[in-house]
Protein backbone atom coordinates (compact mmCIF):
# COMPACT_ATOMS: atom_id res chain seq x y z
CA UNK A 1 0.00 0.00 0.00
CA UNK A 2 2.75 2.12 0.78
CA UNK A 3 4.39 1.23 -2.28
CA UNK A 4 1.86 2.33 -4.32
CA UNK A 5 1.41 5.41 -2.87
CA UNK A 6 4.68 6.60 -3.21
CA UNK A 7 4.63 5.73 -6.43
CA UNK A 8 1.56 7.57 -7.48
CA UNK A 9 3.53 10.79 -4.97
CA UNK A 10 6.27 10.29 -7.85
CA UNK A 11 4.14 10.45 -10.44
CA UNK A 12 2.40 13.33 -9.44
CA UNK A 13 5.47 15.53 -7.99
CA UNK A 14 6.64 14.75 -11.88
CA UNK A 15 3.58 16.00 -13.21
CA UNK A 16 3.63 18.75 -11.32
CA UNK A 17 6.66 19.75 -12.20
CA UNK A 18 6.11 19.40 -15.97
CA UNK A 19 3.37 21.84 -15.03
CA UNK A 20 5.35 24.46 -13.66
CA UNK A 21 8.71 23.95 -14.59
CA UNK A 22 11.09 25.63 -17.48
CA UNK A 23 9.90 24.84 -20.80
CA UNK A 24 10.98 21.84 -22.72
CA UNK A 25 10.95 22.94 -26.25
CA UNK A 26 12.60 25.84 -27.96
CA UNK A 27 12.05 27.59 -31.95
CA UNK A 28 13.45 24.85 -34.06
CA UNK A 29 12.96 21.95 -31.51
CA UNK A 30 11.31 18.93 -34.02
CA UNK A 31 8.83 16.12 -32.93
CA UNK A 32 8.07 13.23 -34.84
CA UNK A 33 4.92 10.45 -34.35
CA UNK A 34 3.79 7.57 -35.79
CA UNK A 35 0.54 6.51 -34.76
CA UNK A 36 -2.09 3.45 -34.83
CA UNK A 37 -5.42 2.95 -33.45
CA UNK A 38 -9.12 2.91 -34.00
CA UNK A 39 -11.33 5.44 -35.44
CA UNK A 40 -15.18 5.41 -34.42
CA UNK A 41 -17.37 6.47 -36.73
CA UNK A 42 -19.59 9.32 -35.36
CA UNK A 43 -21.73 10.59 -37.79
CA UNK A 44 -22.72 10.67 -41.43
CA UNK A 45 -24.49 13.53 -43.20
CA UNK A 46 -26.14 12.86 -46.87
CA UNK A 47 -28.50 14.27 -48.93
CA UNK A 48 -31.87 11.95 -48.96
CA UNK A 49 -32.54 12.01 -52.70
CA UNK A 50 -36.16 11.69 -51.83
CA UNK A 51 -36.65 14.58 -49.50
CA UNK A 52 -34.27 16.99 -50.61
CA UNK A 53 -33.00 16.68 -47.56
CA UNK A 54 -30.05 16.86 -45.44
CA UNK A 55 -30.39 13.35 -43.23
CA UNK A 56 -27.46 12.66 -40.62
CA UNK A 57 -26.74 8.85 -39.08
CA UNK A 58 -25.68 8.71 -35.92
CA UNK A 59 -23.34 6.12 -34.54
CA UNK A 60 -21.88 2.76 -35.37
CA UNK A 61 -22.90 0.21 -37.67
CA UNK A 62 -26.18 -1.10 -39.10
CA UNK A 63 -28.06 0.92 -36.98
CA UNK A 64 -26.19 4.22 -37.18
CA UNK A 65 -23.63 5.50 -39.97
CA UNK A 66 -24.00 2.30 -41.62
CA UNK A 67 -19.83 2.38 -40.96
CA UNK A 68 -18.67 -0.15 -38.77
CA UNK A 69 -15.49 1.30 -36.25
CA UNK A 70 -12.22 0.64 -37.94
CA UNK A 71 -8.32 0.92 -37.90
CA UNK A 72 -6.20 3.77 -38.74
CA UNK A 73 -2.29 4.69 -39.07
CA UNK A 74 -0.29 7.94 -39.15
CA UNK A 75 2.58 9.57 -39.42
CA UNK A 76 3.12 13.16 -37.84
CA UNK A 77 6.28 15.79 -38.23
CA UNK A 78 6.18 18.55 -36.62
CA UNK A 79 8.63 21.97 -35.78
CA UNK A 80 8.16 24.00 -33.14
CA UNK A 81 7.98 27.97 -33.91
CA UNK A 82 8.07 29.34 -30.55
CA UNK A 83 8.71 27.23 -27.07
CA UNK A 84 4.46 26.24 -26.49
CA UNK A 85 3.49 26.18 -30.57
CA UNK A 86 4.44 24.03 -33.67
CA UNK A 87 3.22 23.05 -37.01
CA UNK A 88 3.77 20.49 -39.72
CA UNK A 89 2.24 17.74 -41.12
CA UNK A 90 0.35 14.48 -40.88
CA UNK A 91 -0.17 11.45 -42.99
CA UNK A 92 -2.19 8.29 -42.56
CA UNK A 93 -4.49 5.71 -43.68
CA UNK A 94 -7.86 5.16 -42.27
CA UNK A 95 -10.33 2.14 -43.00
CA UNK A 96 -13.77 1.11 -42.41
CA UNK A 97 -15.67 -1.62 -43.34
CA UNK A 98 -19.73 -0.42 -44.18
CA UNK A 99 -22.79 -2.26 -43.46
CA UNK A 100 -22.07 -3.90 -46.96
CA UNK A 101 -18.70 -5.38 -45.83
CA UNK A 102 -17.45 -3.12 -48.80
CA UNK A 103 -14.08 -1.13 -47.42
CA UNK A 104 -14.31 2.97 -47.21
CA UNK A 105 -11.00 4.03 -46.92
CA UNK A 106 -9.03 7.61 -46.49
CA UNK A 107 -5.83 8.96 -46.76
CA UNK A 108 -6.03 12.18 -45.03
CA UNK A 109 -3.22 14.84 -45.43
CA UNK A 110 -2.95 17.72 -43.34
CA UNK A 111 -0.96 20.57 -42.10
CA UNK A 112 -0.75 20.98 -38.64
CA UNK A 113 -0.83 23.52 -36.14
CA UNK A 114 0.33 22.49 -32.29
CA UNK A 115 -0.03 24.10 -28.75
CA UNK A 116 1.45 21.92 -26.30
CA UNK A 117 0.36 23.96 -23.11
CA UNK A 118 2.04 21.11 -20.65
CA UNK A 119 5.53 19.68 -21.28
CA UNK A 120 8.67 18.04 -20.29
CA UNK A 121 8.10 14.35 -18.91
CA UNK A 122 4.36 14.42 -19.36
CA UNK A 123 2.78 16.65 -22.45
CA UNK A 124 -0.44 17.73 -23.37
CA UNK A 125 -0.40 18.49 -26.95
CA UNK A 126 -3.75 20.21 -28.78
CA UNK A 127 -3.84 20.39 -32.03
CA UNK A 128 -5.90 21.46 -35.56
CA UNK A 129 -5.49 20.21 -38.79
CA UNK A 130 -6.96 21.12 -41.94
CA UNK A 131 -5.98 19.16 -45.53
CA UNK A 132 -7.42 17.13 -48.11
CA UNK A 133 -8.53 13.44 -47.74
CA UNK A 134 -8.50 11.02 -50.91
CA UNK A 135 -11.44 8.85 -50.28
CA UNK A 136 -12.44 5.40 -52.19
CA UNK A 137 -15.59 3.25 -51.66
CA UNK A 138 -17.70 1.15 -54.04
CA UNK A 139 -14.99 1.65 -56.45
CA UNK A 140 -15.09 5.56 -56.70
CA UNK A 141 -12.47 7.79 -55.22
CA UNK A 142 -12.92 10.93 -54.56
CA UNK A 143 -10.27 14.32 -52.88
CA UNK A 144 -11.90 16.04 -50.44
CA UNK A 145 -11.08 19.01 -47.84
CA UNK A 146 -10.77 17.63 -43.84
CA UNK A 147 -9.91 18.95 -40.58
CA UNK A 148 -9.71 17.51 -37.27
CA UNK A 149 -9.33 18.68 -34.12
CA UNK A 150 -7.29 16.49 -31.51
CA UNK A 151 -5.69 16.19 -27.53
CA UNK A 152 -3.30 14.07 -26.43
CA UNK A 153 -1.34 12.88 -23.68
CA UNK A 154 2.14 11.60 -23.86
CA UNK A 155 4.88 10.37 -21.68
CA UNK A 156 8.88 10.48 -22.50
CA UNK A 157 10.44 7.96 -19.91
CA UNK A 158 13.62 9.32 -21.89
CA UNK A 159 15.02 12.03 -23.09
CA UNK A 160 13.73 11.85 -26.22
CA UNK A 161 11.90 8.91 -26.64
CA UNK A 162 7.89 8.31 -25.86
CA UNK A 163 4.62 7.46 -26.03
CA UNK A 164 1.22 8.43 -25.62
CA UNK A 165 -2.38 8.42 -26.82
CA UNK A 166 -4.38 10.76 -28.47
CA UNK A 167 -8.09 11.28 -29.12
CA UNK A 168 -10.57 14.10 -31.04
CA UNK A 169 -12.85 14.44 -33.72
CA UNK A 170 -11.69 14.14 -37.76
CA UNK A 171 -14.37 15.91 -40.40
CA UNK A 172 -14.45 14.52 -43.65
CA UNK A 173 -16.37 17.42 -46.38
CA UNK A 174 -17.43 15.68 -49.57
CA UNK A 175 -18.50 18.11 -51.21
CA UNK A 176 -19.19 18.64 -55.35
CA UNK A 177 -19.46 21.89 -57.35
CA UNK A 178 -21.82 19.84 -59.55
CA UNK A 179 -24.24 17.94 -58.18
CA UNK A 180 -24.53 18.84 -54.69
CA UNK A 181 -26.91 15.93 -54.09
CA UNK A 182 -24.49 13.76 -53.63
CA UNK A 183 -22.57 15.97 -50.89
CA UNK A 184 -21.97 14.61 -47.59
CA UNK A 185 -19.85 14.93 -44.24
CA UNK A 186 -18.85 12.04 -42.15
CA UNK A 187 -17.17 12.29 -38.76
CA UNK A 188 -15.07 10.21 -36.68
CA UNK A 189 -13.70 10.09 -33.26
CA UNK A 190 -10.14 8.65 -33.68
CA UNK A 191 -8.27 7.18 -30.94
CA UNK A 192 -4.42 6.59 -31.14
CA UNK A 193 -1.88 5.45 -29.28
CA UNK A 194 1.30 6.52 -30.77
CA UNK A 195 5.14 6.66 -30.25
CA UNK A 196 7.34 9.87 -30.81
CA UNK A 197 10.60 11.11 -30.42
CA UNK A 198 11.45 14.51 -30.02
CA UNK A 199 14.91 16.47 -30.05
CA UNK B 1 -0.77 37.93 -40.65
CA UNK B 2 0.13 38.87 -44.33
CA UNK B 3 1.35 35.30 -44.43
CA UNK B 4 -1.41 33.33 -42.84
CA UNK B 5 -3.67 35.02 -45.06
CA UNK B 6 -1.77 33.62 -48.35
CA UNK B 7 -1.13 30.36 -46.95
CA UNK B 8 -5.12 30.26 -46.25
CA UNK B 9 -5.83 31.44 -49.94
CA UNK B 10 -3.26 29.10 -51.34
CA UNK B 11 -4.77 26.24 -49.37
CA UNK B 12 -8.29 27.15 -50.65
CA UNK B 13 -7.29 27.23 -53.94
CA UNK B 14 -5.58 23.86 -53.66
CA UNK B 15 -8.91 22.23 -52.09
CA UNK B 16 -11.30 24.00 -55.02
CA UNK B 17 -8.59 22.51 -57.80
CA UNK B 18 -9.43 19.39 -56.04
CA UNK B 19 -13.06 19.38 -55.66
CA UNK B 20 -13.45 20.37 -59.33
CA UNK B 21 -12.18 17.28 -59.98
CA UNK B 22 -14.85 15.47 -58.58
CA UNK B 23 -17.75 14.33 -61.34
CA UNK B 24 -20.57 14.45 -58.66
CA UNK B 25 -21.51 11.28 -59.21
CA UNK B 26 -19.69 9.52 -56.52
CA UNK B 27 -21.63 10.26 -53.13
CA UNK B 28 -19.38 8.06 -51.28
CA UNK B 29 -21.06 8.92 -47.99
CA UNK B 30 -24.25 8.86 -48.99
CA UNK B 31 -23.62 5.18 -50.64
CA UNK B 32 -22.48 4.18 -47.20
CA UNK B 33 -25.09 5.23 -45.35
CA UNK B 34 -27.64 3.04 -48.11
CA UNK B 35 -25.44 -0.02 -47.96
CA UNK B 36 -27.18 -2.89 -46.18
CA UNK B 37 -25.81 -6.02 -45.47
CA UNK B 38 -24.58 -8.81 -47.45
CA UNK B 39 -25.74 -12.37 -47.72
CA UNK B 40 -23.89 -14.80 -49.23
CA UNK B 41 -26.31 -15.82 -51.33
CA UNK B 42 -29.24 -14.65 -53.13
CA UNK B 43 -32.83 -15.16 -52.79
CA UNK B 44 -34.58 -15.69 -55.76
CA UNK B 45 -38.65 -16.64 -54.55
CA UNK B 46 -40.61 -17.69 -52.05
CA UNK B 47 -42.10 -21.09 -52.80
CA UNK B 48 -44.14 -21.96 -50.02
CA UNK B 49 -44.49 -21.31 -46.32
CA UNK B 50 -44.16 -23.24 -42.85
CA UNK B 51 -46.09 -20.78 -40.97
CA UNK B 52 -47.37 -17.07 -40.82
CA UNK B 53 -43.62 -16.53 -39.48
CA UNK B 54 -41.44 -19.36 -41.30
CA UNK B 55 -41.34 -19.15 -45.57
CA UNK B 56 -39.62 -21.60 -47.48
CA UNK B 57 -37.33 -19.63 -50.06
CA UNK B 58 -34.97 -20.91 -52.98
CA UNK B 59 -31.69 -19.48 -53.13
CA UNK B 60 -29.17 -19.80 -55.08
CA UNK B 61 -27.68 -21.85 -53.01
CA UNK B 62 -30.82 -24.57 -52.51
CA UNK B 63 -33.66 -24.48 -50.47
CA UNK B 64 -34.45 -22.56 -47.29
CA UNK B 65 -36.44 -21.89 -44.52
CA UNK B 66 -36.55 -18.47 -43.45
CA UNK B 67 -37.58 -17.34 -39.52
CA UNK B 68 -39.10 -13.97 -39.47
CA UNK B 69 -38.73 -13.92 -35.93
CA UNK B 70 -35.45 -15.00 -35.04
CA UNK B 71 -33.93 -13.77 -38.37
CA UNK B 72 -32.40 -17.05 -39.49
CA UNK B 73 -32.15 -18.62 -42.59
CA UNK B 74 -31.51 -22.87 -41.76
CA UNK B 75 -31.90 -26.29 -42.96
CA UNK B 76 -30.79 -26.01 -46.84
CA UNK B 77 -31.77 -28.48 -48.74
CA UNK B 78 -30.20 -29.35 -52.20
CA UNK B 79 -26.98 -27.10 -52.37
CA UNK B 80 -26.15 -26.42 -56.02
CA UNK B 81 -29.79 -27.44 -57.05
CA UNK B 82 -30.69 -24.65 -60.05
CA UNK B 83 -33.22 -22.95 -56.98
CA UNK B 84 -33.85 -20.67 -59.76
CA UNK B 85 -36.26 -23.12 -60.99
CA UNK B 86 -37.66 -24.19 -58.16
CA UNK B 87 -41.25 -24.47 -58.11
CA UNK B 88 -42.84 -26.18 -55.54
CA UNK B 89 -41.63 -27.15 -51.86
CA UNK B 90 -43.40 -28.50 -49.52
CA UNK B 91 -44.13 -26.58 -46.67
CA UNK B 92 -41.34 -28.09 -44.32
CA UNK B 93 -39.08 -27.71 -47.54
CA UNK B 94 -37.81 -31.27 -47.05
CA UNK B 95 -38.65 -31.99 -50.60
CA UNK B 96 -39.23 -30.19 -53.49
CA UNK B 97 -39.39 -30.10 -57.11
CA UNK B 98 -37.67 -28.01 -59.46
CA UNK B 99 -37.11 -27.63 -63.48
CA UNK B 100 -33.71 -28.39 -64.75
CA UNK B 101 -33.30 -26.84 -68.18
CA UNK B 102 -30.34 -28.58 -69.52
CA UNK B 103 -32.53 -31.56 -69.76
CA UNK B 104 -35.72 -29.92 -69.87
CA UNK B 105 -36.90 -32.12 -66.85
CA UNK B 106 -38.49 -31.66 -63.77
CA UNK B 107 -36.52 -33.17 -61.33
CA UNK B 108 -36.98 -34.09 -57.38
CA UNK B 109 -34.79 -33.24 -54.66
CA UNK B 110 -32.24 -36.40 -55.04
CA UNK B 111 -32.12 -34.71 -59.05
CA UNK B 112 -34.08 -38.05 -60.36
CA UNK B 113 -36.97 -37.39 -63.17
CA UNK B 114 -40.19 -36.50 -61.89
CA UNK B 115 -43.01 -37.20 -64.39
CA UNK B 116 -45.68 -34.38 -63.02
CA UNK B 117 -49.28 -35.31 -66.46
CA UNK B 118 -49.92 -31.42 -65.36
CA UNK B 119 -46.67 -29.94 -66.18
CA UNK B 120 -46.02 -32.42 -68.95
CA UNK B 121 -43.76 -30.22 -71.99
CA UNK B 122 -44.47 -26.83 -70.30
CA UNK B 123 -41.56 -24.69 -69.00
CA UNK B 124 -42.06 -22.52 -66.05
CA UNK B 125 -41.38 -18.70 -66.10
CA UNK B 126 -39.43 -17.20 -63.47
CA UNK B 127 -42.42 -16.69 -60.93
CA UNK B 128 -42.61 -15.12 -57.24
CA UNK B 129 -44.92 -14.78 -54.74
CA UNK B 130 -45.49 -10.89 -53.94
CA UNK B 131 -46.28 -11.37 -50.42
CA UNK B 132 -46.08 -14.75 -49.29
CA UNK B 133 -49.45 -15.33 -49.76
CA UNK B 134 -50.97 -15.78 -52.99
CA UNK B 135 -48.79 -18.16 -55.53
CA UNK B 136 -48.73 -17.08 -59.75
CA UNK B 137 -47.34 -19.31 -61.95
CA UNK B 138 -46.90 -18.90 -65.33
CA UNK B 139 -45.74 -22.03 -68.09
CA UNK B 140 -44.97 -22.29 -71.98
CA UNK B 141 -45.39 -25.03 -73.91
CA UNK B 142 -43.87 -26.42 -76.57
CA UNK B 143 -46.13 -24.62 -79.65
CA UNK B 144 -45.47 -21.46 -77.89
CA UNK B 145 -48.78 -21.13 -75.59
CA UNK B 146 -49.05 -19.57 -72.36
CA UNK B 147 -50.49 -21.29 -69.25
CA UNK B 148 -51.04 -19.98 -66.06
CA UNK B 149 -52.19 -20.74 -62.03
CA UNK B 150 -53.18 -18.93 -59.04
CA UNK B 151 -53.46 -20.38 -55.40
CA UNK B 152 -53.86 -18.26 -52.47
CA UNK B 153 -52.68 -20.83 -50.41
CA UNK B 154 -49.42 -22.92 -50.54
CA UNK B 155 -49.70 -26.25 -52.22
CA UNK B 156 -49.45 -29.42 -50.92
CA UNK B 157 -48.56 -31.47 -53.88
CA UNK B 158 -47.19 -30.60 -56.47
CA UNK B 159 -49.90 -32.68 -59.00
CA UNK B 160 -52.56 -29.91 -57.27
CA UNK B 161 -50.47 -27.09 -59.51
CA UNK B 162 -52.53 -27.44 -62.57
CA UNK B 163 -51.78 -24.94 -64.94
CA UNK B 164 -54.55 -23.14 -67.73
CA UNK B 165 -54.29 -21.94 -71.01
CA UNK B 166 -54.17 -18.12 -71.38
CA UNK B 167 -57.26 -17.35 -73.58
CA UNK B 168 -57.62 -13.60 -74.90
CA UNK B 169 -60.00 -13.44 -77.60
CA UNK B 170 -58.27 -16.04 -80.20
CA UNK B 171 -55.02 -13.63 -79.99
CA UNK B 172 -51.67 -15.31 -80.21
CA UNK B 173 -49.29 -14.20 -76.90
CA UNK B 174 -46.46 -12.66 -76.91
CA UNK B 175 -45.09 -12.11 -73.75
CA UNK B 176 -46.65 -12.76 -69.92
CA UNK B 177 -45.51 -11.44 -66.78
CA UNK B 178 -46.85 -11.38 -63.26
CA UNK B 179 -47.66 -8.08 -61.78
CA UNK B 180 -49.49 -8.80 -58.94
CA UNK B 181 -51.23 -12.39 -56.95
CA UNK B 182 -52.87 -13.82 -59.90
CA UNK B 183 -52.90 -11.07 -61.96
CA UNK B 184 -51.10 -11.47 -65.11
CA UNK B 185 -49.87 -8.40 -67.54
CA UNK B 186 -50.46 -10.03 -70.97
CA UNK B 187 -48.87 -8.58 -74.35
CA UNK B 188 -50.31 -9.96 -77.87
CA UNK B 189 -48.35 -9.82 -80.86
CA UNK B 190 -50.52 -6.52 -82.25
CA UNK B 191 -49.08 -5.06 -79.13
CA UNK B 192 -52.05 -4.47 -77.45
CA UNK B 193 -51.60 -4.83 -73.42
CA UNK B 194 -54.58 -7.00 -70.80
CA UNK B 195 -54.72 -7.49 -67.50
CA UNK B 196 -55.42 -10.88 -67.28
CA UNK B 197 -56.92 -12.48 -63.96
CA UNK B 198 -55.34 -16.23 -63.65
CA UNK B 199 -57.60 -16.99 -61.01
CA UNK B 200 -60.82 -16.19 -62.92
CA UNK B 201 -59.50 -16.82 -66.55
CA UNK B 202 -60.91 -13.46 -67.10
CA UNK B 203 -59.10 -10.14 -69.08
CA UNK B 204 -59.32 -6.88 -70.13
CA UNK B 205 -57.54 -4.26 -72.24
CA UNK B 206 -55.65 -1.24 -70.92
CA UNK B 207 -54.11 1.78 -72.15
CA UNK B 208 -51.15 1.42 -69.90
CA UNK B 209 -48.74 -0.73 -68.89
CA UNK B 210 -49.77 -1.86 -65.33
CA UNK B 211 -46.94 -2.68 -63.65
CA UNK B 212 -47.90 -3.90 -60.04
CA UNK B 213 -51.41 -4.14 -58.44
CA UNK B 214 -51.63 -4.90 -55.24
CA UNK B 215 -54.98 -7.15 -53.33
CA UNK B 216 -56.98 -4.20 -52.62
CA UNK B 217 -57.36 -3.34 -56.22
CA UNK B 218 -55.06 -0.74 -56.43
CA UNK B 219 -52.30 -0.52 -59.23
CA UNK B 220 -49.73 1.79 -60.84
CA UNK B 221 -49.14 1.63 -64.29
CA UNK B 222 -45.43 2.91 -66.25
CA UNK B 223 -46.67 6.48 -66.65
CA UNK B 224 -46.58 7.08 -62.83
CA UNK B 225 -50.25 6.62 -62.76
CA UNK B 226 -52.38 5.17 -59.69
CA UNK B 227 -55.51 3.78 -60.78
CA UNK B 228 -58.09 1.44 -58.43
CA UNK B 229 -59.07 -2.08 -59.80
CA UNK B 230 -62.65 -2.84 -59.65
CA UNK B 231 -63.10 -6.63 -60.97
CA UNK B 232 -61.75 -5.10 -64.20
CA UNK B 233 -63.88 -2.26 -64.62
CA UNK B 234 -60.88 0.11 -65.07
CA UNK B 235 -62.78 2.70 -66.49
CA UNK B 236 -65.55 3.78 -64.33
CA UNK B 237 -63.37 3.26 -61.42
CA UNK B 238 -60.12 4.98 -62.27
CA UNK B 239 -58.83 7.60 -60.30
CA UNK B 240 -55.23 8.98 -60.93
CA UNK B 241 -52.59 10.40 -59.13
CA UNK B 242 -49.59 11.34 -60.96
CA UNK B 243 -46.57 9.89 -58.26
CA UNK B 244 -43.82 12.31 -60.52
CA UNK B 245 -42.12 8.66 -60.95
CA UNK B 246 -42.36 6.29 -64.25
CA UNK B 247 -42.21 3.08 -63.23
CA UNK B 248 -39.87 0.94 -65.34
CA UNK B 249 -39.46 -2.21 -63.27
CA UNK B 250 -41.85 -4.32 -61.36
CA UNK B 251 -42.61 -2.82 -57.78
CA UNK B 252 -43.02 -4.56 -54.97
CA UNK B 253 -46.45 -4.11 -53.19
CA UNK B 254 -48.83 -5.11 -50.25
CA UNK B 255 -51.20 -3.66 -48.60
CA UNK B 256 -52.47 -3.46 -44.78
CA UNK B 257 -54.39 -2.10 -42.14
CA UNK B 258 -52.94 0.63 -39.88
CA UNK B 259 -55.46 2.77 -37.60
CA UNK B 260 -58.51 1.84 -39.23
CA UNK B 261 -57.13 2.53 -42.54
CA UNK B 262 -56.31 0.30 -45.45
CA UNK B 263 -52.75 1.40 -47.44
CA UNK B 264 -51.36 -0.05 -50.41
CA UNK B 265 -47.45 0.24 -50.14
CA UNK B 266 -45.30 -0.21 -53.37
CA UNK B 267 -41.56 0.05 -53.55
CA UNK B 268 -40.58 0.70 -57.16
CA UNK B 269 -37.28 -1.37 -57.76
CA UNK B 270 -34.20 0.82 -57.48
CA UNK B 271 -36.38 3.67 -55.56
CA UNK B 272 -35.10 5.16 -52.43
CA UNK B 273 -38.73 5.82 -51.65
CA UNK B 274 -41.78 4.31 -51.17
CA UNK B 275 -45.38 5.50 -51.46
CA UNK B 276 -48.45 4.71 -49.47
CA UNK B 277 -51.23 4.92 -51.03
CA UNK B 278 -54.91 5.29 -48.93
CA UNK B 279 -57.77 4.61 -51.44
CA UNK B 280 -61.32 6.05 -49.62
CA UNK B 281 -63.66 4.87 -52.01
CA UNK B 282 -63.81 8.14 -54.26
CA UNK B 283 -59.96 8.85 -54.55
CA UNK B 284 -56.40 8.13 -53.22
CA UNK B 285 -54.22 10.18 -51.25
CA UNK B 286 -50.32 9.35 -51.39
CA UNK B 287 -47.39 9.78 -49.14
CA UNK B 288 -43.79 9.54 -49.72
CA UNK B 289 -41.66 7.57 -47.27
CA UNK B 290 -38.09 7.66 -46.94
CA UNK B 291 -35.93 4.41 -46.72
CA UNK B 292 -32.66 4.20 -46.19
CA UNK B 293 -31.06 1.00 -47.57
CA UNK B 294 -33.57 0.84 -50.27
CA UNK B 295 -31.46 2.15 -53.21
CA UNK B 296 -29.33 -0.66 -53.04
CA UNK B 297 -31.46 -3.73 -52.78
CA UNK B 298 -33.65 -5.27 -55.01
CA UNK B 299 -36.76 -6.18 -53.17
CA UNK B 300 -38.66 -9.38 -53.70
CA UNK B 301 -41.54 -9.39 -51.60
CA UNK B 302 -42.46 -7.93 -48.21
CA UNK B 303 -43.00 -10.29 -45.77
CA UNK B 304 -43.78 -8.42 -42.72
CA UNK B 305 -44.81 -4.59 -42.00
CA UNK B 306 -44.16 -4.78 -38.20
CA UNK B 307 -44.85 -2.22 -36.28
CA UNK B 308 -46.06 1.75 -38.21
CA UNK B 309 -42.04 2.09 -39.32
CA UNK B 310 -40.39 -1.17 -40.10
CA UNK B 311 -41.11 -3.26 -42.87
CA UNK B 312 -39.31 -6.77 -43.57
CA UNK B 313 -38.25 -7.51 -46.84
CA UNK B 314 -36.98 -10.42 -48.66
CA UNK B 315 -34.06 -8.94 -51.44
CA UNK B 316 -32.95 -10.48 -54.19
CA UNK B 317 -28.75 -9.71 -53.25
CA UNK B 318 -28.95 -8.90 -49.66
CA UNK B 319 -31.17 -11.46 -47.98
CA UNK B 320 -33.95 -9.94 -45.29
CA UNK B 321 -33.42 -6.57 -44.42
CA UNK B 322 -35.73 -5.02 -41.67
CA UNK B 323 -35.58 -1.47 -43.35
CA UNK B 324 -37.32 1.54 -41.80
CA UNK B 325 -39.50 4.08 -43.53
CA UNK B 326 -39.42 7.83 -42.54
Amino acid sequence: MKKKALIIALVFCAFIGTVFGADYYETGSQIFMISAGVDIPFTNTFKDTATGKFDTLVGIGENGTHINVGGLGSLDYEVFTSSKTSIGGEIGYQFNYCTDEVLFTQVPMCFKFSYVPVQGMFEIPISLGVGLSYMSYNEKSIMSPTAMATIGFRFFPTENWGFGIKTGIKATFELYFSNTDRMGVGTFIPVHFFATYRH
Amino acid sequence: MKKVFTLIFVFMMIVSLFVSCNDGEEGLFQMAANSVKKESFKILNIINKESDKVYIVATDNGIAKYNIETKNFSDFKGTGVMAANAIWANNEGSEFIYYDSTTHSYKNKDGDDQVIPNLDNKTPQPFYSIDGKGFTYVFKNNDGKFYSFYTDNSLSSIDSLNPILINIEDKTIASVSIIGNGILRVITDDNKAYFYDAENNTSHITDSIVQGIADDGLFITNDGKIYNFDELDVESKKTDINTNHTINKRPAMFSVTDGGNKYTYFIPEGSSSIFALKWDGDKATIDTKTVTGLQNITVIAILEKKDTNKLVVLTANNGVQELEMK
